[in-house]
């Protein structure tokens, strides 16, 4: 009950801090965020006690204790059909937990400063909460129909958080492309679930992931892919990554913590999950959604002057670099990239978010409010001015790069070896995912230092706005230097040796890399182990080559950009770069604006013709059929056969009383006549 | 009081409404009718919140210590037969609960306020009646008590088009009776010579007797022509494709409350009826028309779903959003054949739950937009074509509400995301048990309609996003936030809906275990 208890914390302090904030927000005001933040920090502490706990590496016998903790509880039941909701903690969730509530504290703390003075400044505390709640129940399930519940509500905190601007025009428009691009994804992913539901009779990973043996592989297949599609969406891989770039329009401390260490992670983190049980045929597929984004995200941060959106496709690439890792099977190294892309990325985007800030004080001091305060171009020699951020920034991109004594180089390199080894081992078209491998990793290594570059470095671009630049207050720029302390290889390793990646962090997570229904995972392993060295030297020079470049092009401004922007359309890359690949015009053209039509031709053929036409067509003929009813009622029926019976009656009266009968007996024999006839036919039925 | 506490839920409102006729007339208190008319469906809410209390749901109708089996005429053995089981109490509670929302939300009627409050009584009492009756007869005749007070609340009180509205309401619900009629009385024709010789119209009764005809009529199986009768009939309430197009004009033309009746209670009569009726009566048919069920519960939720998205006005989009919503609920039920009895527990369960959810969160939907349109007079999302201002057509209608006016914004957000399916909103799990049941059974149909997931999503966000969100038009910057007689008729629905929505417990419990003797008949006859 103690141990329910504790991990139950994690989704009852964010709740409550929700619920609190929603309804006494107002009355709080500036407290709110006093609340939020010491409920965080309470959530932090105990992330930390379940670490500590969780602690099962035992160095001398170097064997794991299989720790875990797992209880799960009756929802609801119908009778044969039973659904339960559970937690299943172990290394990785204890990890993800102190991630999140690691990364969500310095948010909030981070948002104290950030968002003060915003109208809507509790409101925005509250909706943190709901965001950490979520998460943690997508961190928390033991079962696939509970993470699909919270991968659901992370949708729904998300848009939230994104649109939390929404007097503005563009914030709503990304929240709801945010919200429906997932929803794609979440279509499949409940498809997957229900298919393995029945055939596993479970949602309960750790049963599906024991009672799969017998599926067929083909629907295993599918079923796996399926699930995998709400990773695409979540995990904004291609061809869903499309709403991660406008979800910048949300605050940018949410940025930092929906795009670099939760949301976005959820989707690494459920193929982790459901890892052991895709097929090598699925695992493929994975291998190269991951190195398409990885690619193709890289290309087009290389051309954005928004220094948010330039973050924006790095975090897409670099999760095309885990989801990749992922399909060839690297686990370990996908979950290890995921943690130190989280501090890194974090830690980017509040170093963003704190020359976003410097830039709008400095532009609300000069009352302008047509510059925007994200574009690098404005910038420049920011590095005097935010000595604090600038070193904070500096050292993440080092980090991202993958330069080594940083963090990004021990799991990058564990990612680039277990792709290299890939392709020894299949050969053939799979040479695509090293080249989109290495390719991203000097991309990024590149348009990381471009960044830097245009905004630190240099002559100021704008020099009243220059003027007025400060460095951030204390509140902001602590989270900036903790997370480039954990941006360093040593907070992971403990090594001084900047080339070896073992260390508590990788002896905490090795073990989940040992277990697949369908590889041999000692196998896949040894092969990571021995493309190793191969990997590393190559990651290396890909690296330098982009870094030189960088320093070539944006520090020393030896070559002139335009003349590299036309060499490289002469292939059309630089196009494709500048105008995202187009994609969000393809699905406009090709999806979006047809639909719509579709839709109003539908309503119209439902109404206009179908309603209007078919349906009224019966209340038409009926009318018509009764205006001749009723003309061959009255006119025919009444005016000539009944008035003409009646004629003929009267005639015949007239004749008969002169034979001395009264109508009165005709009419009773008439009447007798027709019930004797009656009778008859009845008796016949 | 258990003998009598059905009866008295469905006389009570009769008993207003005779009422309100002296009282109209000697007492002068100013809004006297609209009092009783609060306190009769008041007391109905207690009535029927004891009835909740004491109700046994492991108990089947005959065991129940409710029900009441009275002879009526007992010529046509037609008897006066009310009971309660898994089955109708969540119906029953929806509508004791809607009918005093509903009244709640009809205080600001001023046009003849007698005739309004009597009529919508009678209306309360039809609708009780439908889901206690166990005699075929009698629920037939409550079926038609309702069906006038309907025509002449859309008549009288609706929106422009209301003669149009009420007119082709009328004559299309006509319409299904009379299949029902016949159906009806082909029962006790057919069934007479398995009961010595007597037909009969208890539905119980009719569980073991429909199943062993076997008549040719006109060369057709008369089972079959019994099921399509009585499709026919429920078909056009729920309603079924082809035959929805009366819905989105009638909840559009008809007021607030007596939309909130229509899509909240009325549809779910249709579904109610296949299930209490055609499901045990037909066990056989249903097994032979459940794919087709299957796929026009797909056809309901898609061309529902599109239908809402290319709506102009909100409660246009609404009443679609209920053909799309009523889908689910026949997709659920199509898993009755389901070979593992998992999926079709799960489909019928879902299906029951997803007519009280669909209930209550459409029952939200109207009454927000009605808050919205009392203000603002209109409900357009875009202006028309070819609206009378031509400056204005084709231009967005609101935009920005939510800054001016929050706290209806957030009901209204809580009422679109319980719409389009977001878990710990109730909707979810009905929704997720009517995939869940359905895929068991037929998978690709069921595949495809999974893309109703997204469509509801899409109509009600980019809705939402156009009213709410964005600048504030400022030709709204006088509207006032929902006062609290408006928040009265909202909050206990949109607490349900959480309720269920995270605890769905105590409603699965109510339904299921009649829902598992309902599969074993379905099931027993594949």
């Amino acid at each position: 009950m103690n141990e329910t208890l504790q991990i139950a914390a994690f989704l009852l302090l964010p709740i409550l801090s929700f619920i609190v904030l929603i309804f006494f927000g107002k009355k709080l005001n500036g407290h709110s965020s006093t609340l939020g933040l010491s409920l965080m920090g309470l959530m932090l502490l105990n992330a930390l006690i379940l670490i500590v706990n969780a602690e099962p590496y035992n160095l001398t016998a170097k064997t794991y204790e299989k720790w875990s903790i797992y209880n799960s509880f009756e929802w609801f039941s119908t009778g044969n059909l039973s659904v339960y909701l559970g937690y299943y903690v172990d290394n990785i969730t204890a990890i993800m937990l102190l991630v999140v509530a690691l990364i969500g504290f310095l948010v909030h703390l981070y948002s104290t400063e950030y968002m003060k003075g915003d109208p809507r400044y509790s409101r925005y505390f509250a909706f943190l909460g709901i965001f950490i709640f979520s998460m943690n129940g997508i961190v928390l399930a033991d079962s696939l129909i509970m993470m699909y519940i919270f991968w659901e509500l992370v949708g729904l905190s998300s848009f939230l958080l994104i649109g939390f601007w929404f007097e503005k025009d563009r914030p709503p428009m990304a929240a709801n492309k945010a919200f429906l691009t997932n929803r794609v994804g979440d279509i499949g992913m409940f498809i997957g679930i229900m298919i393995l539901y029945f055939h596993v009779g479970s949602f309960n990973i750790k049963e599906i992931v024991g009672g799969v043996s017998e599926m067929d592989p083909g629907l295993l297949t599918l079923a796996g892919l399926l699930v995998f599609m709400g990773a695409i969406g979540k995990s904004a891989q291609f061809p869903l990554h499309i709403w991660l770039p406008d979800a910048m329009e949300g605050p940018t401390p949410v940025s930092a913590l929906i795009h670099a260490a939760t949301m976005v992670a959820a989707g690494v983190y459920m193929t982790f999950r459901i890892f052991p049980f895709l097929t090598p045929d699925a695992l493929a597929v994975v291998a190269v959604i991951g190195a398409i984004t990885a690619l193709m995200a890289a290309i087009t941060a290389i051309t954005r002057n928004d220094i948010k959106a330039v973050l924006a496709y790095s975090t897409i690439s670099q999760l095309g670099y885990m989801i990749m890792a992922l399909g060839v099977g690297a686990p370990v190294y996908a979950f290890f990239h995921l943690v130190t892309h989280a501090m890194f990325k974090a830690c980017l985007f509040l170093c963003s978010g704190s020359v976003i800030h410097a830039m709008h004080h400095s532009l609300h001091h000069l009352d302008d409010h047509h510059t925007d305060p994200q574009d690098m171009s404005n910038m420049g020699g920011l590095k005097d001015k935010m000595p604090i951020t600038h070193a904070a920034m500096l050292i993440s991109t080092l980090a991202i790069a993958g330069v080594p004594f940083f963090s990004g180089f021990l799991s990058k390199d564990g990612i680039l070896a277990a792709v290299l080894s890939y392709y020894y081992k299949y050969d053939g078209w799979t040479i695509i995912l090293p080249i989109a491998g290495f390719g991203a990793a000097m991309i990024t290594a590149f348009y990381m230092f471009r960044l830097i570059f245009k905004t630190f470095y240099g002559i100021p671009k704008k020099k009243d706005i220059y003027k007025h630049i400060h460095e951030s207050p204390l509140a902001m720029t602590i989270p900036l230097m903790l997370l480039s302390v954990l941006s360093f290889a040593f907070a992971f390793t403990a090594n001084l040796n900047p080339l070896k990646s073992w260390g508590w962090f990788k002896a905490l997570i090795y073990k989940y890399g040992k277990n697949h229904n369908f590889l041999n995972m000692k196998y896949v392993n040894s092969g990571i182990e021995s493309a190793h060295y191969d990997a590393m030297y190559l990651s290396l020079f890909v690296a330098s080559i982009g870094i030189a470049l960088s320093v070539l092009i944006y520090y020393l401004k030896k070559v002139d950009v335009d003349k590299i922007a036309n060499l490289f359309n002469l292939v059309g890359l630089y196009s494709l770069s500048k105008n995202k690949f187009y994609i969000d015009k393809i699905y406009n053209m090709i999806f979006y604006k047809p639909f719509l039509f579709q839709t109003r031709t539908a309503s119209f053929i439902d109404w206009d013709i179908y309603d209007q036409k078919i349906v009224d067509a019966w209340g038409w003929i009926t009318l018509k059929i009764s205006k001749y009813t009723g003309i061959s009622d009255y006119s025919i029926l009444d005016q000539k056969i009944i008035d003409g019976t009646s004629h003929l009656t009267q005639y015949v009266s007239t004749k008969l009383r002169k034979t001395q009968s009264g109508v009165i007996q005709n009419y009773l024999l008439g009447v007798l006549a027709i019930l004797v006839v009656f009778i008859i036919v009845i008796n016949q039925i | 009081m258990e003998n009598y506490i059905l009866t008295l839920l469905i006389f009570l409102p009769v008993l207003g409404a005779i009422l309100m006729l002296p009282a109209s007339k000697y007492i002068k208190v100013p809004n006297i009718v609209k009092y009783i008319a609060l306190a009769t469906t008041g007391i109905q809410i207690l009535l029927a919140a004891w009835l909740y209390m004491n109700f046994d749901p492991s108990l089947s109708v005959m065991e129940s210590p409710f029900t009441v089996q009275l002879k009526w005429i007992e010529h046509f053995n037609i008897e006066y037969f009310v009971g309660v089981d898994g089955l109708s109490i969540p119906m029953v509670l929806l509508t004791a609960l809607l009918s005093f929302i509903c009244i709640l939300a009809s205080w600001n009627i001023e046009k003849k306020t007698l005739g309004y409050f009597s009529l919508f009584l009678l209306l309360d009492a039809g609708m009780m009646g439908v889901f206690l009756a166990l005699d075929f007869f009698l629920f037939y005749i409550f079926w038609e008590v309702m069906l006038l007070p309907m025509y002449f609340l859309i008549g009288i009180w609706g929106g422009p088009q209301r003669h149009y509205a009420a007119i082709k309401f009328f004559l299309y619900t006509l319409f299904g009776s009379l299949f029902m009629l016949l159906a009806m009385i082909g029962l006790w024709y057919f069934t007479a010579p398995f009961n010595g010789g007597d037909g009969t119209f208890n539905l119980i009764r009719l569980i073991e007797l429909a199943p062993q005809i076997d008549a040719q009529l006109w060369g057709w199986n008369v089972q079959w022509l019994l099921w399509i009768a009585l499709f026919i009939g429920f078909a056009i309430k729920v309603p079924v494709f082809p035959f929805h197009t009366w819905l989105p004009l009638a909840h559009v033309e008809a007021p607030t409350a007596i939309s909130v009746i229509l899509a909240g209670v009325l549809l779910k009569m249709g579904t109610y009826g296949l299930l209490r009726i055609s499901y045990p009566l037909l066990p056989g048919e249903v097994v032979a028309f459940s794919y087709t069920l299957a796929i026009l519960g797909v056809i309901n939720i898609l061309w529902g779903a599109m239908c809402a998205i290319a709506q102009i006005d909100l409660k246009k989009m609404v009443a679609y959003s209920s053909v799309s919503h009523m889908g689910y609920v026949l997709l659920g039920m199509s898993a009755a054949v389901s070979p593992s009895l998992a999926g079709a527990e799960a489909g019928l369960n879902g299906a029951v739950m997803q007519m009280f959810n669909h209930g209550t969160i459409t029952a939200m939907l109207f009454l927000l937009v009605g808050v919205l349109y009392d203000q603002a007079h209109h409900r357009w999302i875009v202006y028309p074509e070819n609206h009378e201002n031509q400056e204005l057509a084709g231009k967005l209608a609101f935009g920005g509400l939510a800054s001016q006016m929050p706290i209806f914004s957030a009901f209204v957000a809580l009422a679109f995301f319980a719409g389009l399916g977001l878990p710990a909103l109730s909707g979810f799990i009905s929704e997720a048990l009517c995939f869940i049941g359905g895929f068991s059974a037929f998978r690709l149909v069921t595949a495809i309609g999974t893309l109703g997931i997204l469509l509801g999503a899409v109509y009600l966000l980019r809705a939402y996003q156009r009213v709410f969100l964005g600048p504030l038009n400022s030709s709204y910057a006088d509207l006032k936030d929902i006062n609290l007689r408006e928040l009265g008729t909202v909050v206990p629905i949109a607490f349900l809906v959480l309720l269920f929505g995270v605890f769905p417990k105590p409603l699965v419990d109510m339904v299921s275990s009649s829902i598992s003797s309902l599969v074993s008949i379905i099931q027993g006859a594949m």
